[in-house]
């Protein structure tokens, strides 16, 4: 996996940015990475102290060309995606603790390149998640239920903006 | 003085027209109002939505219901449609043969030919063959891609690759030599092994070549005339898409079945034809023009046709209490059309577009019992209620209050289950037709050439023009236009097509681009009201000459289409004929022409 520098050069270039907070667990990394390598959308990694997901995830959008970043707390315990005419607070999509699993993790990289694309979003994929209750190391959760409180809390975010 | 009041029973709505009459005989219009119909036209739950069409015409006027002097009913055109689809090709695949599938981000780009082999027994085969390797769902993208790079450095010739999971681009970026991979492919069980493949990525925003050509997979595989014949509907199947295999094998074969459909019988006055409904749209109504004018049609029991007819034979036997013998269909309107259909035996839910024909029916009969629903709505409101005037009659003399009009006018009314026309000539005579095949029919073609199965979101799509999201704040609707948002889309909006829908937005699940879901729309549209208004023009005018008719003014609820009075306009521009939406009393638009004709009619007969 190629994790670019932090290099002012490469500032410019055309990729979602994702800020991780240490220490950047590769767990939770990678199947980001894997989610916007499939759909051909480069990105790039940096370190930083800390900071909540979602304002990472803003500072992030702020900062990348495409307009759109993946923010990751410190502990590991939450990632979010925005972007940047999203308002502070009000990310895309974002995951809680108990989500980090490499299927909705990479559903989120994905996400981020279809944002960039303008491609629909996957949101519910029966597909993918009955894949992952198949080869999930832990057999006992339930994809579709998670799946489901996922989409459940976005509506609620969006209808508490209204 | 006195206070009339006309009411109009349709299919779908109910409306009424307030009038005052002055001592002297003059006319003044006071209110509009229109409901919902309830239950089905003529019968006695009408009663329901009359009074609260009343209800809502008269209360701002301040006036009570028993003020009214009189209500004067419609003599509704005993006329009802439905339709039904009779599919007449399907293609099957009797052993595992072809993936043709977009999966939105195949891998690698160009054309490989080898031999199926999953990724297990390749350390066991030779180096002097090429191979495509079969990679499942259990294997990681890793460690397929580092397998795949030993056995190349081994010798190996490796031209391509079918992936179960969405990988095709992560496995292929860690290729050395990257080739061809199609992923998605979801019965990957059913793939054989051992045999020649072929497989086809093209390059972004291209389309694939050489397997959507019957010649070119007959160069891949070396087929002799006969077999290239048969391998017609994978390459049809395969066009348009970006990547695609197709894999020979020895028992394999893929047909385009034809589906026999049965056949209907036209009877005429004169004479009687048979007609196979898979000879399509055309050969039908053909036939048709062959025997007019219609006495009765007849299907084949235990066809989509035969069921649908006897069921519109029910439905109005039911109505008109009369033996179901004794009703009969009146007129068809038959369309071709495509219904993406699942390929029998495919490995990724593959579909062909098979050829399917939609027939609209239409019974008519003597007359509706609407003396006994005049009768109860008496009962209910205490109010003198009689049926004053034939419907088609009616529309005309609404119609004519429309500014800029003057007989010989023709009406077009635009339904859900019939089209109508009627025409008045400069003698005041009047002519009219029903016509099998309106607006359900127009959603019927919409459900199945998009493949929904959801007859309300097909309504939906209908009734309203489409948008995409293209950012999280803008959408640009089907004319080009963008129209820019404070807050951001749902999610769920965000990059689909989405009907621009009265309660608000509904996305589309489909990969079909916005440009494909309009034509599809606005074909439908055409193929049944455009089809419709020049056979029923054709009817009613002077010698069958639309030339013949100055005016033709469009009423009832489809003329409120925001595309379909266009349509029409452009095919009858060549008549030389002024056609527009009526706009009764000047106020109305294409709407109560049924209502206020029946108040003008009366005060008319009061006066002789």
């Amino acid at each position: 996996m190629e994790v670019a520098s932090s290099s002012k050069s490469d500032e410019m270039k055309p990729t979602v940015w994702i800020l991780a907070g240490q220490p950047v667990l590769d767990e939770v990394i990678a199947p980001i990475y894997w989610g916007l390598e499939e759909e051909g959308i480069p990105a790039e990694l940096r370190e930083v102290s800390g900071g909540s997901a979602e304002s990472l995830a803003r500072q992030a959008a702020g900062s990348s060309p495409l307009n759109v970043g993946i923010g990751i707390d410190g502990a590991g315990q939450t990632v979010a995606l925005h972007h940047r005419d999203l308002s502070v607070g009000k990310p895309l999509l974002s995951l809680a603790a108990d989500e980090l699993r490499p299927m909705l993790l990479r559903q989120l990289g994905r996400n981020a390149a279809r944002l960039v694309k303008g491609d629909p979003l996957v949101l519910q994929n029966e597909d993918a998640a009955r894949t992952e209750v198949q080869h999930s190391t832990k057999p006992s959760h339930n994809e579709a239920d998670e799946l489901q409180a996922l989409i459940v809390r976005i509506v609620t975010e969006l209808l508490q903006k209204e | 003085m006195a206070y009339i009041a006309g009411v109009d029973i349709g299919n779908n709505s109910t409306e009424v027209a307030i009038a005052q009459l002055g001592q002297s005989g003059e006319v003044r219009f006071l209110s509009s109002a229109l409901v919902r119909t309830v239950g089905i036209k003529g019968t006695v739950q009408n009663a329901m939505g009359i009074i609260d069409a009343l209800d809502l015409g008269l209360e701002p006027l301040s006036i009570e219901r028993h003020d009214l002097d009189i209500v004067l009913l419609n003599e509704a055109t005993p006329v009802i449609g439905d339709v039904a689809m009779e599919t007449i090709t399907e293609t099957v695949i009797t052993e595992s043969a072809m993936i043709g599938h977009n999966p939105s981000t195949p891998g690698g780009q160009g054309l490989g030919i080898g031999t199926s082999v999953t990724l297990d027994d390749l350390e066991r085969v030779s180096t002097d063959q090429p191979w495509i390797v079969i990679i499942p769902e259990e294997m990681d993208f890793r460690e397929a891609a580092s397998r795949l790079n030993r056995a190349t450095s081994a010798g190996l010739d490796i031209v391509g690759a079918i992936v179960q999971k969405d990988d095709a681009v992560l496995i292929n970026n860690r290729l050395h030599s990257p080739v061809p991979i199609v992923d998605e492919v979801a019965h990957i069980e059913r793939v054989p092994m051992g045999m020649v493949a072929a497989i086809e990525v093209a390059g972004p925003g291209k389309t694939i070549e050489k397997l959507s050509n019957p010649y070119d997979i007959a160069t891949v595989f070396g087929l002799d005339p006969e077999e290239t014949r048969r391998v017609v509907p994978i390459a049809r199947a395969l066009m348009g898409t970006r990547s695609a295999v197709v894999i020979k094998t020895p028992q394999g074969d893929i047909q385009e079945r034809r589906i026999p459909a049965g056949k209907i019988t036209l009877i005429g006055q004169e004479r009687k034809t048979e007609v196979q409904v898979q000879d399509g749209a055309e050969a039908i109504m053909h036939q048709l023009d062959q025997v007019y004018p219609l006495v009765e049609i007849e299907a084949e029991p235990g066809t989509n046709v035969g069921g649908m007819f006897e069921h519109v034979r029910k439905v109005m036997a039911n109505l008109t209490d009369q033996p179901v013998s004794s009703v009969r269909v009146q007129d068809v309107l038959a369309v071709d059309t495509l219904k993406p259909q699942m390929v029998l035996g495919a490995l990724a839910g593959e579909y062909t577009l098979g050829n399917a024909v939609g027939l609209a029916a239409m019974v008519e009969t003597h007359k509706l019992p609407m003396q006994r629903l005049a009768r109860k709505l008496e009962e209910e409101i205490i109010v003198r209620t009689i049926v004053g005037g034939i419907e088609a009659e009616m529309a005309i003399y609404g119609a004519l209050t429309t500014p800029g009009i003057q007989p010989p006018l023709a009406i077009l009314d635009l339904g859900g289950g019939s089209t109508d026309a009627s025409l008045i000539d400069e003698a005041g005579v009047i002519h009219s037709v029903h016509l099998a095949g309106a607006g359900d029919m127009v959603t019927l073609l919409i459900d199945t050439e998009l493949g929904l199965e959801d007859r309300e979101l097909a309504e939906n799509i209908k009734r309203f023009p489409l948008a995409k999201a293209e950012t999280l704040f803008h959408q640009r609707h089907e004319d080009g236009s963008v129209q820019f948002f404070h807050e951001p889309f749902d999610p769920r909006l965000f990059g689909r097509v989405v009907v621009l829908a009265e309660n608000g937005s509904i996305p589309l699940d489909t990969r079909e681009s916005l440009a494909k879901i309009v034509a599809v729309r606005q074909g439908a549209k055409r193929k049944v009201f455009v089809r419709n208004a020049i056979r029923a023009l054709e009817r009613v005018a002077p010698a069958n000459n639309i030339r013949l008719i100055s005016f033709v003014a469009l009423v009832g609820g489809s003329a409120l289409d925001f595309e379909i009075p266009q349509m029409i306009s452009d095919a009858l521009i060549e008549y030389g004929v002024v056609t527009g939406r009526a706009n009764v009393r000047s106020t109305e638009g294409p709407r109560n022409a049924v209502a206020t004709g029946l108040v003008l009619a009366h005060v008319e007969k009061q006066k002789e």
